[in-house]
Parts: structure tokens; sequence; C-alpha cells
């Protein structure tokens, strides 16, 4: 008894203290509001991996009521649900003065949707469908956002990376990576242990341009050429070529 | 043909008029003719009056010794010596001098054989004709005007009473080229009270509502059916990227999955293109700004650039002036992305591409293959002549579609080996 008083009095919120300032490292909590079961399956079978612990909402009513009594750091809302629109939830959010990250999976992708879910208060939008590896780098882009706390950088093993300054350094040498080799970088960290598809990494480094995409071959060139750079500033080499799939970050 | 064409009332019109001048090419010898034969008629039976007044009254006591006082006291019966060839009366017109006025004047002549005092001699008669020929002259000229004013009357009609009456039709008319049925304008017929105008606006009204009809049901069956797809590709997508955690693969798997994963992202990108395609066909994109294509193109074109390596593409950039369009920057960038895309996949290794933007002209050149492309079906949705070449059919379409919304011209060619792509802004 003594054992658990004192893990819930005295170290529970130095643990929470310690979430806060490196959420990475520990289990966020989120909320999935999706009215799809197979898709929040999904979903939730890829984030747990990840450090997630994830609770999900079937519908508007069940959704609104967890808003209400718990805190979550982050939260994916599907616009459409069976019970009424996605949007209440954005605006029960800003009634009770939260400030959740909210990214919007939704079906919908007109420009008028995405702008009025922006200005409504979410923090991001993405299309169904959506690749599971892009659905995480965003939740981890949207609470690196949130949890701002001056040195932004990221840790693997002898690999440091610096999201402001955009840096990395492999055991303390700075070594000079294209925009798409940092982005490629940070998105297999990310996603590490996990197979990425080549169209995943494509479509993640093509961004808006992921339509002008003619061909994944692209990202054969910028893998050798990360590689290559992290080998020769001396470090081990985490990237493993997955048989016909792609590319996973071995950890 | 469409030189031949010609409005209806002109039709009307140059039908009257060619049927009136024929009229007056035809009847006026004719009239001519007839009133002339007529006129000479009266005059022969003037003479033929004569004739036989000299017959009845002088004849019997005239002598040869008077023929010389006759003569001189007669100026149109006269007594001539014997014709020998002449048998029988004769008629003819012949000119003779008008002393007071010094010219020759039209006279009726009749030559009559008559026999004095037993021997043959010819009465000679005459009438002026001049009176007369001027009365069929101002009948000539009578006949005329009434057929000219005849004329001008059937012409004032034409242009007036016919176009009061036909303009219910070219109201119609001019409704049924503005109305289009992608965009919302509504018809407006104006009724009629002539019967078959009041029907023609009745059919068009009935078609045109109709076409509307099945046009909104397309547009939203395609609506529906793109967002009730987005779902299942969804946990499609969902599904794969959760299955390719689940190592070791064996090579036959991991080839399976493979595949499916390319299908699966060419589903997604041709039910990307249809959405798009369907919220063009609503017209859903009314922001407009101004937009430097130059700016547009530059970004699209280094992501261009990296794409081409693996082929060893050379891309030539020509971009000499900005062009500043208004417009929705999202399709100006969508236009400009899918030509740049097309150039880059139907490519071949080795080959080029230029991209020229001077006036407000933007030019897509590229290699590929060495035969032009069927112009009419270019710009269809899934008109791509190779099932399995890269393309999706749709790219081009959608590009079309960009540019006729904003009355921009997409023209193809094909020169010097090149297809060439060009839009005017």
């Amino acid at each position: 008894m003594g054992a658990d008083n004192f893990i819930c009095f005295l170290l529970l919120p130095l643990i929470q203290f310690f979430f806060n300032i490196h959420p990475n490292l520990c289990t966020m909590k989120l909320l999935l509001i999706e009215d799809e079961p197979e898709l929040a399956g999904e979903i939730i079978n890829y984030l747990s991996g990840h450090g997630f612990r994830c609770e999900w909402a079937k519908n508007l009513e069940d959704a609104l009521e967890k808003v209400a009594v718990f805190e979550y750091d982050s939260i994916l809302l599907d616009l459409m649900l069976p019970d009424g629109s996605g949007f209440k939830v954005l605006k029960e959010l800003k009634n009770q003065q939260k400030t959740e990250g909210v990214i919007i999976i939704s079906a919908k992708e007109s420009i008028e949707n995405i702008v009025e879910g922006l200005q409504s208060g979410a923090d991001d939008y993405l299309t169904k469908p959506f690749h599971l590896p892009e659905l995480l780098a965003r939740i981890q882009a949207l609470i690196r956002r949130k949890n701002f706390t001056g040195s932004n950088s990221l840790q693997f093993n002898e690999i440091s990376i610096d999201l402001l300054s955009k840096e990395v350094r492999v055991n303390q040498n700075k070594i000079e990576l294209t925009k798409r080799e940092f982005d490629l970088l940070l998105f297999l960290v990310g996603n590490k242990r996990r197979v990425l598809s080549k169209q995943a990494i494509a479509e993640h480094l093509s961004g808006d341009m992921a339509d002008l995409m003619v061909s994944y071959d692209f990202v054969y060139a910028h893998i050798k050429n990360l590689k290559r750079k992290l080998s020769e500033a001396g470090g081990e080499d985490y990237i493993k070529t997955v048989y016909g799939i792609g590319y996973k970050w071995q950890a | 043909m469409a030189g031949m064409r010609q409005k209806l009332l002109h039709k009307i019109l140059r039908a009257y008029i060619i049927f009136s001048a024929a009229m007056l090419l035809i009847t006026a010898p004719a009239f001519y003719y007839f009133t002339r034969k007529w006129h000479y008629a009266e005059g022969d039976e003037a003479l033929l009056l004569r004739l036989h007044e000299f017959e009845k009254f002088h004849l019997s006591g005239f002598h040869i010794s008077d023929i010389g006082q006759w003569n001189d006291w007669n100026r149109d019966v006269k007594i001539e010596p014997k014709n020998p060839l002449m048998n029988k009366e004769q008629f003819s017109v012949e000119t003779y001098p008008n002393i007071m006025e010094n010219d020759l004047e039209p006279y009726r002549v009749l030559r009559a054989p008559i026999i004095i005092e037993g021997r043959d001699y010819v009465l000679f008669a005459r009438v002026n004709l001049l009176d007369t020929m001027d009365m069929v002259y101002n009948m000539m000229a009578l006949y005329l005007s009434i057929l000219l004013l005849l004329l001008i009357g059937l012409y004032g009609i034409t242009k007036n009473y016919a176009f009061r009456l036909w303009k219910p039709f070219y109201e119609v008319l001019e409704e049924l080229e503005r109305f289009e049925i992608d965009k919302s304008i509504p018809v407006n017929f104006k009724d009629s009270a002539i019967e078959e105008f009041h029907r023609l606006k009745g059919v068009a009204e009935k078609l045109i509502s109709r076409n509307v009809a099945i046009f909104e049901s397309q547009k939203e069956f395609i609506e529906n059916a793109a967002h009730e797809l987005q779902t299942p590709l969804a946990v499609m997508q969902a599904k794969l990227d959760n299955l390719f955690q689940l190592q070791p693969l064996t090579d036959k798997e991991a080839v399976a999955l493979e595949s499916l994963s390319n299908a699966l992202s060419k589903l997604n990108l041709i039910h990307k293109n249809l959405l798009l395609l369907s919220r063009l066909d609503q017209d859903n994109f009314t922001e407009k700004q101004d937009t430097s294509i130059r700016e547009l193109l530059g970004e699209h074109i280094e992501f261009l650039k990296e794409q081409a390596t693996t082929d060893k593409i050379e891309i030539e950039v020509d971009l000499k002036d900005a062009v500043q369009v208004n417009c929705n920057e999202v399709l100006a960038e969508i236009l400009c992305s899918n030509l740049l895309t097309n150039a880059l996949k139907h490519n071949l290794p080795g080959g080029k591409i230029r991209v020229s933007l001077s006036g407000n002209v933007l030019t897509i050149e590229n290699t590929g293959i060495p035969e032009a492309l069927p112009a009419n079906i270019l710009f269809r949705r899934f008109s791509k002549k190779n099932p399995s070449s890269q393309g999706l059919g749709l790219g081009l379409a959608i590009a079309k579609k960009i540019a006729d919304i904003n009355h921009w011209d997409l023209q193809y060619q094909f020169q010097n080996n090149r297809h060439i792509f060009s839009v005017t802004f």
C-alpha cells in the first residue's frame, strides 16, 4: 500500500512533468473520433506501437462526452460522423478552452472544408485515404509544436536531430543534408521499427506535389544518399531495405 | 456550309425579290408586246375604216384625173400608182418626217389595191402612232411603278411584320444558345400567342429540364460514388500499411503486397482525380486571385527535374515573362502540374522536355512516341491509347476542363517529332 501511495502522490507528478518536456519518449493519450471500425482498428494498431494510448469514439455523442471529461495530447477527428458534424467537437473544445491538438481526418477535401476546419481550431488536415506512417508523422509534428520547450530536438542513439535549425549530428559531427534527406530521416526515425512502403515515403517527400509523381524511383536515390552521409559521419546503418516493399529504420 | 447559311427572314426576302425581278423581266416585254399589238390592231381598224369609207363614198364617182387634186388635199389618204407585187391589203409601220418639228414620226400604214376606171391603183392610208406610243410608254411606267411599290411593300412587311411574327422564335433560340448545362443559369422562355411558338417553348423547356435533371443526377452520382469510395480506400490503405509490418514476409508475399500497394496508389489517384473532375463540373472554384504562372511553374519544375533524373530526361526551361493571371491558384497549379507530368510520363529515356513561358503563352514540348496523338480524343476522360501505360487518362481531361472554365486555349500539336501542348492565358 505504501509503495502505491508513494507512486501516486510523489512520483506521478514528477513523471508527468518529465512526460511534458519529453513527449516523444513516453505514452501519449490520443482520442480517435472515427465511425468506421475497420479503419479505427488499423489506426490504433499502428499508433499503439509508437507510444500512444488510443481511445476510440465512434460517434459524435461519444466524442463530446470524452472530450468534456478527459484530457488528450492529440485528437484525430473525422468530420462526417453518423450523428452529426465533427465541427461540433472543435466548437466544444473552443468553448471549454482546451488546447488539444486536432488533426482532421476526412473524406471531404474541398478547400472550403480545409479552411473551415483550420479556422475552427484544427491544427492539421489529412484527407482519406492516407498512409498510416504519414498520420504518425503528422501527429508527432503536431505534438512537437504543442509542447515547444526551447530545445526541440530528437535523439536516436548517436544521431541527434535539431528540428528548429534542421541540423543533424552523428556523434557530434554535423552532416549536411538536403531538405528532402532531412524530411526522409525524420520520417524514418519517427516511424522507427516500421516497414515503410516506397509509396508512403514518396508521397511524404513530395507533399503537395504528390500528384506530379511519375514514379517512386527517386526515393531510392534519396535513401542511398542519406545512408552514405550517415555512414560517412560514423553512424550505424539503421536503414534496412525490405524486399519488394520499401525501407525500415532498424532500431 | 457555314458560309451558305442565311437567316430565315433573309431567305424569305430573297425569294420575294427573285420572284418579283423574274416577274418583271418576263412580264415587262410581254406587256409591251401585247400593248403594242393591240394598239396596232386599233390603228389597223381605223385604216380599214378609211379604206371602206373611200370605197363607199368616193370610189364610185372617182376619176383618174381627180388623183392629183385628191393627193394634194389629203395628207393621210393618198392614191399611189399601182404596185405589181401588191394584190391584197398590206399593213406596215413607216416613219415620215414631221414638217413642223423636223424629225421622223412613226405611222401605221395601209396599202390596198383599188381600181379606178378599170385601172389598178394603190390606196395609201396612214395614222400617226406617236400619241399612242406615248400611251404605251406611260402604261409601262405605271406598271413598273406598281410592281416596284409592291416589292417595297413586301420588303417592308417581311422586315417588320415577319420579324415581329418570328420574334418569339428568335427569343427561344437566344435562350437556348445562352443555356449551358454545367452552369446554373436559369432558362427563361417568354410565352407566345402563336401556337407553334408556344409549342416550341414547351418542348424546349421540357428538353432542358430533363437534361438538367439527368446531368444533376449524374453529377450527384459521381460525387457520391467518390465519397463512398473514400472510406473503403482508407481502410485498404491502412490494412496494407499494417500488413507490411508482418515481418518476415516471404519474397512471394512481398511481391504480392508490392503490386497490391501500387494498384492501390493508382486507385487513390484515379479516385482523387474523379473527385476533382466532379468538383470542376460544379464550378466550385470561384475564389480568384492574381497568380504568377512563372512562380507557380518554378516550384513544380524543380520537383519535375528531381523526377526526371531517373530516366535521364533533360529539361530545358525558358520562363521569359511572369504572366500574371487572375484565376483560382489551385486550378492553375493543377493545370500546370498535369501538363508537366504528362510531358514526363509519356517521354522516352534520355528524352527532352522544354518549358517556355512568353507573352501569355505557356508551351510544354516533349519527346515521346514518334507520331501525333489523336487530337479528337486526347482530352477525353480515360482516352489513353495504351491501357497499361502509366497515365490514368484523366490528367489531360482535367487540364482541358480547367482551361475551359477559365476561357484559356489549350492546344496540342505534333511538330518535329515533339508533342507540344500550349496554353494561351
